[in-house]
């Protein structure tokens, strides 16, 4: 308490009255009450009024403008009535007359700091209570900000940091990042619906718990790619691996879901979690789609090849700009009568310094970036003009065949463009034949189906490429509409002599069934006489391949087909 | 104790209000009106009158009031309260008198500047 009052009598009586109950403080003056306050904060203020030099009224106006202060209660003394309102007005919270009725004195000082320290303590338990809700919320905000909300693991941010912190804490422990994802998980989706999808990433989350909580970091980085970092012992053991391979198998996903690894053995600490990241990712794209390895570690000649391919796409970028693309075109002959009946065309790259580039030098890393899609916009105008050509020399001419990469079904606009693009040039649907192939069919069915729907109730005629490359089920057959189908011979042959007669065995029972649902079959890749005959023997309808022409310039392709119609006038395929 | 109690009783001091407020405590309440009579308070008053500062002359008539109340100088409180700040000229000077005069008689001090008003 601290009694102000210039009377030192009044004062030292109002002490007197408050030391059992208070500690007492005093002040002779206006000013010096100020100087106490500012040392330090005391429970009740009272105050005399009628003071020389500063009042009471200008104590009570300075505390009241002090944030400090304001809140200090203050009981102010008077011998006059008529200061009593004013002071309470200025606001005091409560007066003693004098002279003093100690009783009295005594109870009002009690009543009001009774009820300051209650209400400070009520204010006081709120403003804890508000400290512990916001950190609590901050806790959640912080847990939303760091967690992916389906598994509850890490997000990539909250990986990288915990991976540095992880690396940080134990400098001389080897460690290694590792990115994995699941072999087409969007098919999982679409095939079981996303609650089966997100029931399989859920069970990986909860496999990665059980195995590596006090292993190492993990997170999921998106979609369906996980990271790790572990012991480097850990990491190549490869425990966890079957883990978690028996968790995904029972989630009871009626496919094998394969999960592809990718391994970034750390020797740069210095280097950002990211970047250990996306190198653990290259190993990871590495062994993508191989049937064998589902395990790569990362080396260096996989950055060199990484550039290399950057690179390559900023060429493509570059040649498609100055026109050197073009289409060659392969014949078709038919087996039986060896007229020519269509073409298929294939993307040429035609460098003024390399001279022609093998298709297999950038088709595999423009089909993985995407550029493919333009590429084969440009090739499919080329061939429209072609067909334009041959039709304005010719009463008719043959159909020719081009590419349509899976990435193209992602267009929602993709049907509409190929149907605007042969009404521009006035070319019938019918010669702009598409070619999709099998492993697009796999990845993406319903968008895919209704596409081919479309496109065939427009007049395209679709055949489906490589059959038998790969993902093929013969069930595909019945559910995909396309026209025709397209073997490819180069998937015979490298096997040895038993397996070439298994898959010899195959086609036997293939063609057969292609051909009793009415679907015509063209072989590819024929390259020997041997092949020939077999086919022939099969019932193979058309053939294409090295035996019977190279692909070439177009110019001497619409040659050719002229050449053809005149030695075998009225023949189409 | 109790011849204090009388001689304070004898000056005019109500002595059980008075009592109550110093919690019983007559050394103090003796030292107190010792000390009231040797504030410069009860000198403010006249400077004030003789300065015609109308402000002054209600500041001190208050302090006087008060503290002399606090001390059961009933008769003194009585007097400037009805002679208000305009009329307390005559009544202030008659209460520094009371003043002085009081600590005349105080127990245990000289009795020699007896001069009571009260």
């Amino acid at each position: 308490m601290l009694i102000v009052d210039d009377s030192k009598v009044d004062r030292t009586l109002l002490a007197n009255l408050f030391a059992g109950s208070y500690k007492v403080l005093q002040a002779s003056g206006g000013r010096e009450s100020l100087d106490v306050l500012a040392r330090g904060k005391v429970d009740i203020v009272v105050l005399d009024i009628g003071m020389e030099g500063m009042d009471g009224f200008a104590v009570l106006e300075a505390m009241k403008a002090d944030p400090d202060l304001a809140d200090i209660p203050v009981i102010v003394e008077t011998c006059e009535t008529a200061h009593e309102e004013t002071a309470l007005t200025c606001g005091a919270d409560d007066f003693i007359a004098k002279p003093f009725n100690p009783v009295v004195a005594r109870k009002r000082v009690d009543n009001i700091v009774v009820k300051h320290v209650l209400e400070r303590e009520r204010l006081q338990a709120a403003l804890r209570e508000t400290e512990l809700l916001a950190a609590r919320r901050a806790q959640e905000l912080l847990h939303v900000a760091e967690h992916d909300r389906l598994t509850g693991l890490y997000n990539r941010t909250a990986f990288c940091r915990k991976t540095a912190e992880l690396l940080a804490a134990h400098p001389d422990e080897e460690f290694a990042v590792i990115q994995f994802d699941i072999e087409r998980f969007k098919i999982i989706n679409e095939l079981y619906g996303s609650a089966k999808g997100d029931e399989v990433l859920l069970a990986i989350a909860r496999t990665l718990g059980e195995w590596l909580h006090v292993a190492g970091v993990y997170g999921r980085m998106e979609g369906d790619r996980f990271a790790l970092c572990l012991p480097h012992d850990v990491a190549l053991e490869g425990d966890y691996v079957r883990a978690l391979e028996e968790a995904v198998a029972a989630t009871e996903v009626d496919r094998q879901v394969v999960l592809y690894f990718g391994v970034y053995e750390i020797e740069d600490r210095t280097m950002p979690v990211d970047i250990m990241c996306d190198r653990a990712n290259l190993a990871l794209h590495s062994v993508k789609g191989d049937y064998n390895t589902h395990f790569a570690l990362y080396d260096s000649d996989m950055h060199q090849t990484f550039l290399a391919n950057h690179e390559l796409v900023g060429e493509g970028e570059r040649a498609l700009r100055e026109g050197r693309f073009e289409p060659f075109v392969q014949p078709v002959f038919d087996l039986a009568t060896g007229a020519l009946v269509s073409g298929e065309a294939l993307v040429r790259w035609r460098d003024p310094q390399k001279g022609l580039v093998p298709p297999g030098q950038f088709l595999p890393f423009f089909e993985n970036s995407g550029f493919i899609i333009r590429l084969d916009g440009h090739i499919r105008e080329a061939v429209c003009q072609l067909l334009v050509q041959m039709s304005e020399q010719r009463s008719s001419c043959p159909p020719v065949s081009v590419n349509v990469s899976r990435l193209e079904f992602y267009d929602p606009r993709f049907c509409q463009n190929l149907i605007d693009l042969v009404s521009r040039y006035n070319v019938p649907p019918s010669l702009l034949r598409l070619e999709i192939t099998e492993s697009a069919y796999a990845d993406n069915l319903p968008q895919l189906l209704e596409a081919v729907a479309q496109l065939q109730s427009h007049g395209f005629t679709v055949l489906m490429d490589d059959f038998g490359a790969g993902y093929s089920s013969l069930s595909m057959l019945r559910d995909v509409p396309v026209d025709m189908i397209k073997l490819d011979m180069r998937f015979l042959g490298d096997g040895g002599a038993g397996a070439q007669e298994r898959e010899k065995g195959i086609l036997k029972a293939i063609v057969p069934m292609a051909k009793s649902l009415g679907l015509p079959i063209i072989a590819e890749g024929v390259e020997t006489a041997d092949q020939a005959a077999f086919l022939k023997s099969i019932g193979c309808d058309y053939v294409q391949g090295f035996l019977y022409a190279r692909p070439m310039p177009r110019d001497e392709y619409v040659a050719l087909v002229a050449a053809a119609a005149a030695a075998t006038p009225g023949e189409r395929g | 104790m109790d011849e204090a109690r009388g001689k304070l009783a004898a000056l005019g001091i109500e002595m059980d209000a008075t009592m109550k407020r110093f919690c019983g405590d007559t050394d103090l309440l003796v030292e107190m009106l010792r000390e009231f009579a040797a504030e410069d308070l009860l000198e403010r008053l006249p400077a004030a009158i003789a300065e015609s500062d109308g402000a002054a002359i209600e500041r001190a008539a208050h302090a006087v009031k008060g503290t002399s109340a606090n001390l059961g100088l009933h008769g003194a409180e009585c007097a400037l309260r009805q002679g208000g700040p305009g009329g307390a000229c005559g009544r202030a000077r008659r209460h520094r008198g009371v003043g002085r005069g009081g600590a005349g008689v105080l127990p245990g001090r000289s009795r020699g500047h007896r001069r009571s008003l009260i």
